[in-house]
């Protein structure tokens, strides 16, 4: 996670509170993600609660497929936009300290280089931001305390106002505000990392102007002859002036080169008046012992000016990264995205289809059926509860098939000895035609194709058997069921391609 | 099974229903159904969950194929009524490593581990000795169940049933799986509270996720509605007329081109609804559909769907008025709200006497070039944004309609989604918008208007599209099952 793709992330948020047709898309790569992580909803949620790496990695993953096209979000210019600013303030930077460093060591062969101005320019002013730097880091932050991070911010909300800034991201300004004012409105989440961040980039160019000056500092010293000296207004002596050069060079005392001795604050005080130094030295002594300054004045500057940047820019980077890699991605548009991504809500799971049916390919091919021999006998055999009226329906049949009766059986009740009964009757009788009636509603379960079954094994495979459908009507007569459940049956039992086995209407015409 | 998650097995003869019933309850439309015996081979086990635990099962199962000779072994192999269950275990352990009474062992397994029963029967077949077996062996299970009278033809014979099933079963409900609503399955649902006493907790809650599910359903649908509105109000075609290119023959291509974006957008529209209420199936039957589904700019359309004419002369001043305030608005005031009045006035009469015209057509040198065109140079036409009140209420209707009958189809259902209006003598209009409650119609056209001010503005914003879902949302509420 980088600060840029926060603001992506930020941006993309605030967009698809005001776009159309979010929903499906997050849910669409919520289901994604359950797969590629592993894990079902209810976990997600719950390591979405507990884990801020699995919400950056949610929030990452779901970003690079809600909007896989980098260029298009502003994080990728922002980053440009802030190397190029960084580039010019470094560069800025480098020229400061350059310029700095010649001036505090302008030096034209008349007058020596005071060293309390180069102290005064990179010691104290060093020694003063570095304290200042300390009471910064260890005050914190106070609630409702913007400081230089409201400014910045206040700044930056001003600049996305111009429509120059935005043709220069290729981003609309009002997508630009709109982060921007995200960005504040969540002040109290992000502010630390702006302010790491914002510490991080002021030290880096900070440490930019001290090595340039450091570096001009020892160019001028290597090229050049610089005489130095002190001069003071004030009731000093050198031994004062030695006593404070000590502290100031305590850090590096035991490089005894880079600390100066008494005799040198002594012979390198020097007398504008006069025109020469004042510590009666002869004035090539005095030049010779006044050069041994350069090693204090360099010494210091890597001390006080760029050994502490160097350190609180290292610091600022490891707390910027840390605090990135913290970052909470859990406000409210956060908690709707991961909402969206991995719903709450309940629902319904089942098997696969092919997993419990067998959906049938299509209608058995077409079983080309015997013709019922007329004029025959035909025995009927009334189903279930219309055996209770089989001599009724033993009538309506021999008048539909103009057939003679051959008797009336009941079968399919309560008793499955009285199925068995019934077909062996009938194996004794040997009738033309068989009539089976059951009625309306009843299906071809295995157990009534079980009968037909032992009907065929004991009629022989020739002997006719018919299957009707009937009803009661209003009237209690019957009439055949509706063609549908003809047609159902019909297919059903052509299954066993049995051309002797067909289903029939039992009503006359 | 029994402490845990409550568990119904939905058994009954073969044919009679059950897997309808499942795909009703389960709103799942890919549970194998067909009017052909014998469709479901396997038991399936359905579960309801909350934030991905499941509240409770429902079993699907083959249904029983040899009841009377099932029963028969019973009887055979059981020498005491305090033995029965156990008869039954016997039977189970006996046949399931055999395959003989493949249909049996699967139905009665997850009953003998503690399931409750459903039993479905046919209500337009007449009871039969078979299906007393089958409930005398249901009833030597010793399991707490609940019957359902189901129907899948004209007849019907529940008044003879249900003395009979009241004999066996602690409730008996008449459920048609064809045609029950959420309203039915929540009622169902409460059924099976009454089935054990120790399952009313879990099944309450179970009532109450459902209940939220609905809303939330409910509300995403209208979302769904409302982004289809705005993005069709907000839609505006646009081509580059070159030299010498006749510019009434590219009004006429975009015309064209708008027509063919909004159809588009309102299919994207009805499958979204329809994935949100679980009908992913609807889409392939799209293309049967065209000859009864009404084409959205046909004449059918414009005289059954959307407002009456009095309602629509109310609707237009308004309307009008809101593209006269735009007007107004581009303008900086000068024309001292002329644009408002003239446009009520316009508005009205237009929606009174009708326009078939849907959208109005613009070039580069038109107000509205510079407000949703900025900084666009060269010669160039644009049609859109949908200005027609009469047009973005048929939009409105076609919506509600179909987000209704989809809210209210049993998953059960295979038959085609039938959305054609019924034509009626005088044109009187078949679709819900006008006889909606005042107050929500007020609403509905409130925030159509307000997305109609931002299209004309170029400023389209969330936070009315939003107001529009929200009114969508309480029109959807509003609207009672669909006979």
């Amino acid at each position: 996670l980088s600060r840029f793709l926060l603001v992506d992330l930020e941006w993309q948020l605030l967009r698809d509170e005001a776009a159309a047709g979010t929903a499906p898309r997050d849910d669409a790569i919520g289901a994604e993600l359950r797969r590629s992580l592993g894990v079902d909803a209810a976990t997600a949620r719950q390591r979405l609660a507990d884990d801020p790496a699995f919400r950056r990695e949610v929030a990452t993953r779901w970003l690079a497929r809600a909007a896989p096209d980098a260029a298009t979000r502003p994080g990728q210019r922002l980053e440009r936009g802030q190397r190029v600013v960084a580039w010019l303030a470094g560069v800025l930077a480098i020229l400061l300290g350059i310029g700095s460093a010649k001036a505090v060591l302008a030096y034209d062969g008349t007058r020596p280089v005071n060293v309390f101005w180069f102290i005064g320019v990179f010691f104290a002013a060093e020694i003063l931001l570095l304290a200042l730097l300390v009471w910064v880091i260890l005050r914190g932050r106070r609630p409702g305390d913007e400081g230089p991070r409201g400014m910045v911010q206040a700044a930056i909300a001003r600049l996305c106002r111009a429509r120059f800034v935005g043709r220069l991201l290729g981003t609309p300004v009002e997508d630009l505000q709109q982060v921007v004012a995200t960005l504040r409105q969540h002040g109290t989440l992000y502010a630390d990392l702006e302010r790491w961040s914002l510490f991080t980039a002021t030290q880096w160019l900070a440490v930019l102007f001290n090595a340039s000056a450091l570096a001009t500092c020892l160019l001028l010293i290597a090229f050049t002859d610089i005489a130095f000296g002190w001069s003071t207004t004030l009731d000093l002596d050198a031994a004062q002036v030695h006593r404070w050069m000590r502290i100031l060079a305590a850090p590096w005392a035991w490089l005894d080169v880079a600390v100066p001795n008494l005799d040198v604050v002594q012979a390198s005080r020097y007398d504008r008046m006069q025109g020469t130094f004042a510590g009666g030295q002869a004035l090539p002594d005095a030049v010779r012992l006044a050069a041994h300054w350069w090693s204090f004045l360099c010494a210091g500057l890597l001390c006080w000016g760029l050994a502490p940047r160097v350190l609180a820019w290292g610091l600022g980077k490891l707390r910027a990264r840390r605090l990135l890699h913290r970052a909470p991605l859990d406000h409210a548009r956060f908690q709707r995205l991961y909402e969206r991504l991995f719903p709450i809500g309940s629902g319904w799971s089942g098997p696969a289809p092919d997993a419990v049916g067998a959906l049938p390919d299509g209608p058995a091919a077409p079983v080309d059926h015997a013709p019922i021999r007329a004029g025959g006998r035909v025995a009927v055999v009334a189903w279930g509860r219309l055996g209770a009226a089989r001599d009724e329906l033993a009538r309506l049949v021999t008048g539909r098939f103009a057939a003679s009766p051959a008797g009336s059986f009941a079968a399919g009740g309560r008793d499955l000895a009285d199925d068995d009964a019934v077909a062996k009757a009938l194996e004794r009788d040997r009738p033309g035609v068989v009539a089976v009636v059951f009625e309306a509603g009843v299906q071809p379960t295995r157990e009534i194709e079980g009968f037909l079954a032992d009907l065929r094994r004991r009629l022989g495979p020739r002997a006719q058997l018919v299957v009707g459908l009937v009803v009661a009507d209003a009237d209690g007569r019957f009439v055949d069921a509706d063609p549908g459940e003809l047609t159902l049956w019909s297919q059903h039992l052509d299954r066993h391609g049995d051309a002797y086995l067909r289903v029939e209407r039992m009503v006359p015409a | 099974m029994t402490d845990a998650v409550p568990v119904f097995v939905v058994v009954g003869n073969v044919n009679q229903g059950k897997s309808s019933i499942v795909a009703a309850l389960a709103e799942d439309e890919t549970v194998p159904i067909a009017p052909s015996p014998g469709t479901t081979v396997q038991s399936g086990e359905y579960a309801f969950e909350v934030g991905g635990a499941p509240i409770f099962r429902i079993v699907d199962t083959p249904g029983f194929q040899e009841a009377r000779r099932t029963l028969a072994w019973l009887h055979a192999h059981c020498d005491s009524v305090a033995s029965r269950r156990r008869t039954v275990e016997a039977f189970v352990a006996e046949h399931a490593p055999t395959g003989e009474f493949r249909d049996e062992v699967q139905l009665l397994r997850p009953i003998l581990a503690g399931a409750s029963v459903l039993y479905v029967v046919d209500a337009s077949a007449r009871f039969q000795p078979s299906s007393e077996a089958e409930m005398e062996i249901l009833r030597w299970t010793g399991q707490p169940g609940m019957a359902l009278l189901n129907r899948t033809r004209e007849r019907d014979y529940a008044a003879e049933w249900r003395p009979i099933l009241e004999q066996f079963f602690n409730v008996v409900r008449e459920f048609n799986a064809h045609r029950a609503g959420f309203a039915e399955r929540l009622a169902l649902f409460r059924g099976f509270r009454e089935v054990r006493d120790e399952w009313r907790a879990p099944m309450d809650r179970a009532i109450a996720a459902m209940k939220r599910d609905f809303a939330e359903r409910r509300e995403r649908a209208a979302a769904a509605i409302a982004d289809f509105l705005v993005l069709a109000i907000t839609h505006v075609e646009r081509r580059r007329v070159g030299d010498g290119e006749d510019e009434a023959a590219v009004r006429a291509d975009l015309q064209t081109r708008l027509a063919e974006a909004l159809r588009a957008r309102e299919r994207d529209a009805r499958l979204e609804v329809e994935r949100i209420y679980g009908h992913r199936r609807i889409e392939r039957k799209e293309g049967q559909l065209a000859p009864v589904d009404t084409d959205l700019f046909s004449e059918a359309s414009w005289r059954l769907f959307g407002l009456t004419r009095t309602q629509l002369a109310t609707q237009g001043a308004l309307f009008g008025g809101a593209i006269g305030l735009a007007v107004d608005a581009m303008v900086g005031g000068a024309s001292l709200l002329a644009g408002a009045l003239a446009g009520a006035g316009i508005g009205a009469v237009g929606g009174y006497f009708g326009s078939t015209s849907i959208a109005r057509s613009w070039n580069q040198r038109s107000r509205l070039a510079q407000a949703l065109l900025p900084g666009e140079t060269g010669r160039f036409q644009c049609v859109g944004p949908l200005t027609n009140p009469a047009f973005l209420w048929i939009l409105v209707d076609r919506a509600l309609v179909h987000a209704r009958a989809i809210r209210d189809r049993s998953h059960a259902r295979q038959d085609a989604l039938d959305l054609a209006p019924r034509s009626a003598p005088g044109g009187d209009k078949q679709g819900v918008v006008a006889s909606l409650d005042g107050a929500v119609r007020q609403a509905l056209g409130e925030a159509l208007r307000l997305v109609l001010k931002d299209a004309l503005r170029g400023t389209a914003t969330g936070e009315h599209r939003k107001t529009l879902a929200t009114a969508v949302e309480q029109a959807l509420a509003a609207l009672p099952p669909s006979g």
